[in-house]
């Protein structure tokens, strides 16, 4: 009888969990706009996550409270996937077939290649966290688009930056690459090694340094023996925190530029001023920055989470909701609220302005690159502070999907 | 009439469904579980997919840990050979599905046997070490071995055609994943009911006394490695048909543990336990996830308290199933019929 009373506590507690959710749960309006969110909150990235989800529903909240999609609210729905494959595969469908969202953003980029057959098979819009440049080409994936210059393009742009800034006409010069082992981490290095040999910046041996990072002092020293004057971290702020802790234990000069996943600010806090003076190339504008868009997001972030520290990341979010909803607006406008009118919606913006929170974007039916242009930011006193103008790109077909 | 079940023939003794009862029950099953995609929605039938190729690697890990009683935390790694496999046979050298689909498993059975040498020296923690050397050893080939698999982006897989199915539509990837489930559930009972069998219990129970009654441990955990992976190697065939793209994240060391996991709840060293461990598992998943979703919908601005909450009752749930049922749900329900066997007259 002892074991009976107990299983008898655990489904009185099951089931009170269900139906507290039961009564808590989908009691929206029949006119509200679905959108699904498949982020990491519990897994390697899901500091990462928690920020990017945050801005999402500050954004959500704030577009409902002015006005929703031409007067209809819109509705996230939040899906952890722990950075798991398997997980991320089982939310998509749920998301897809069964909460029967018309759009969706996808964190992991494992997830997203996973899916990327599906996506254009069920036609799904997609805002893709993973900024490949493989998402770019509409003729494979018609229906993925992403609100920043693609890890390529930024890579290119630290390349341009290093060289116009080079002072030594002796010789070129040097950079290394730092990455993880996975789809992520390798993205940009055939692009990247093919530009820096056309402007003329020597690549020396590439460092993998894989997740979770514990320790990078090995890869340090073998880069050391190059001695480049710039390395380039592809990675997050939890695991480059690490590299560039390292970094400054082993003394080097090398110059740290962050890609845009590693440099955000919790890199400043975590790795405990070892990130002074490193740079980062980053489209999006730093939370707090002098632009007129940013007035809004620092009075709803105040307002609704007072205490807590803004982030980069957190203005990423909001750039991701406010394209969406402008792309939601078109579409209702005309009256095709479906993947492929929110695609056609999508693909009508021309320099469309977030108020300087990322650069205009553009999308046109045969290129899904939103924009080529970003900027150098260093840390300076634990701020992030810039320390170029936009560069930008020309939009030439040569790296383009690649 | 007969007041219980009384064998007069060594035959009716060794029947699997021993009672009118269980086999209308089980026909009852069959065939709700045939009709499944007339009623069900797509989502239904794509976690029911799921379910059967967990099922499959489920089954071949308990023939290893529960019956052989060799930990291996190895085993999403051989679905990943058996991913690959399956997948370059496909899109790269254009070997019929029906061949590429056994050739994963006698290729992943291979593969299992390379690693499953080392556990005629090594036991219980020692060999838990080595199967996770093979995962990260596996892991690191596939991103390695960028020309055959495609590297860290992995590989596209081509679907594969058996005469009219086409295993690109879910519908027919969920009879084929049924069909091999229910026959891999039948072959593992038989094993276990044969020579060899018998043989993997004794080497779990007491090697030492196993070896000394003429049971030959070397050849049966190289047997028992070699059917386990080849399960393995066989569910995940499934899995790269279903997921139609596959990466090395798809086959993390997570999850080898969460199958490992699935055959504690379900019950190590009962057929059924890797049935009853695995459906409980999807089940418990997806209602966490529906508590989680709708409480994150319902508290926007409180989104952090409740994403933790999957993880914790899963570590919960292990917990108390090690503590309180060490047996597994299969023990529970075996216990439960025999309560209701009696009733209203028990003693």
């Amino acid at each position: 009888m002892k074991t009976n009373r107990k299983s008898g506590f655990f489904i009185i507690a099951v089931s009170m969990i269900i139906g507290f959710a039961l009564l808590a749960g989908p009691a929206g309006a029949a006119d509200e706009i679905k959108w699904g969110v498949l982020i990491d909150l519990s897994g390697p990235t899901s500091d990462w996550g928690k920020n990017q989800a945050k801005g999402q529903l500050d954004a959500m909240r704030w577009v409902n409270e002015n006005g929703g999609i031409n007067g209809k609210p819109l509705k996230l729905i939040v899906i952890d996937d722990g950075y798991k494959v398997p997980d991320g595969v089982a939310g998509y469908n749920r998301l897809v077939d069964s909460e029967k969202v018309i759009g969706i953003y996808i964190q992991s980029t494992g997830t997203t290649m996973t899916l990327a057959k599906k996506i254009v098979a069920d036609g799904v819009a997609t805002i893709a966290a993973s900024f490949t440049a493989k998402f770019e080409d509409p003729t494979k994936t018609p229906f993925s688009f992403f609100v920043s210059p693609s890890y390529g393009t930024m890579g290119r742009i630290a390349l341009k930056w290093i060289k116009d800034n080079w002072k030594d006409k002796s010789r070129n010069p040097k950079i290394c690459y730092l990455y993880p082992d996975n789809t992520y981490g390798s993205d940009i290095l055939n692009v990247c090694n093919d530009y820096a040999k056309k402007i003329g910046v020597d690549v020396g041996p590439d460092q993998v340094i894989n997740w979770p990072t514990k320790d990078a002092t090995v890869q340090l020293t073998n880069m050391k023996r190059y001695d480049p004057d710039f390395a380039f971290i592809t990675s997050t702020a939890m695991n480059g925190a690490v590299i560039l802790k390292n970094a400054k234990a082993l003394g080097l000069q090398t110059k740290f530029i962050s890609n845009i996943r590693n440099f955000e600010e919790s890199l400043i806090d975590l790795s405990g001023g070892a990130a002074e003076g490193s740079y980062g190339v980053h489209p999006i504008a730093p939370y707090g920055a002098p632009v007129p868009g940013m007035k809004k997001l620092i009075e709803c972030h105040e307002k609704w989470h007072s205490g807590e520290k803004g982030t980069n990341v957190y203005v990423e979010g909001w750039v991701n909701i406010l394209s969406v909803t402008e792309a939601l607006k078109i579409a209702d406008k005309a009256k095709d609220l479906t993947p492929s009118g929110i695609r056609k919606a999508f693909e009508q913006f021309r320099n469309f302005d977030t108020g300087g929170l990322a650069p205009p974007l553009t999308f046109t039916d045969t290129d899904h690159r939103a924009s080529m242009a970003a900027k150098i930011y260093q840390v300076k006193n634990g701020k992030m502070v810039d320390v170029s103008n936009w560069i930008e790109l020309p939009r030439d077909a040569e790296y383009f999907g690649k | 009439m007969p007041s219980g079940i009384f064998h007069e023939r060594y035959e009716s003794d060794e029947r699997i469904f021993q009672t009118w009862f269980v086999r209308i029950w089980l026909f009852v099953l069959l065939i709700v579980c045939a009709g499944f995609p007339v009623f069900a929605s797509k989502y239904m039938i794509s976690i029911m997919t799921e379910v059967g190729i967990a099922v499959i690697a489920c089954h071949g890990l308990n023939l290893l840990t529960g019956f052989t009683g060799q930990i291996s935390l190895g085993h999403a790694a051989f679905m990943g050979v058996g991913a690959y496999t399956c997948s370059i046979l496909i899109t790269k050298s254009g070997v019929p599905f029906i061949v590429a689909l056994p050739a994963a498993g006698v290729v992943t059975a291979l593969v299992g046997m390379i690693f499953g040498i080392p556990s005629l020296r090594l036991r219980g923690l020692y060999l838990a070490m080595a199967t996770i050397a093979a995962q990260f050893i596996i892991e690191f080939t596939i991103r390695r071995w960028g020309k055959l698999t495609g590297g860290v982006e992995g590989m596209y897989v081509d679907p594969g055609t058996v005469g009219h199915f086409h295993f690109d539509n879910h519908i027919h990837l969920y009879y084929l994943t049924f069909i091999i489930a229910v026959v891999i559930t039948l072959m593992t009972k038989n094993i276990v009911r044969a020579r060899s069998g018998r043989a993997f219990v004794a080497i779990r129970d007491r090697y030492l006394a196993a070896e000394v009654i003429g049971v030959n441990l070397f050849k049966y955990r190289l047997m028992s490695f070699a059917i386990s992976s080849s399960f393995a190697g066989i569910a995940g065939a499934l899995l790269s048909q279903y997921l139609q793209v596959i990466t090395h994240e798809s086959f993390s060391i997570h999850q080898s543990i969460d199958y490992l996991a699935m055959c504690i709840i379900g019950g190590l060293g009962h057929i059924l336990g890797a049935i009853y461990g695995v459906a409980f598992w999807f089940i418990l998943e997806r209602i966490l996830e529906y508590v989680t979703t709708s409480l994150n919908s319902a508290f926007p601005a409180h989104l952090t308290w409740f994403v933790s909450i999957r993880e914790i009752v899963f570590g919960v749930v292990i917990i108390w199933f090690l503590i309180f049922e060490p047996d597994g749900l299969a023990a529970r329900w075996r216990t439960i019929r025999a309560y209701w066997k009696l009733w209203p007259f028990s003693y």
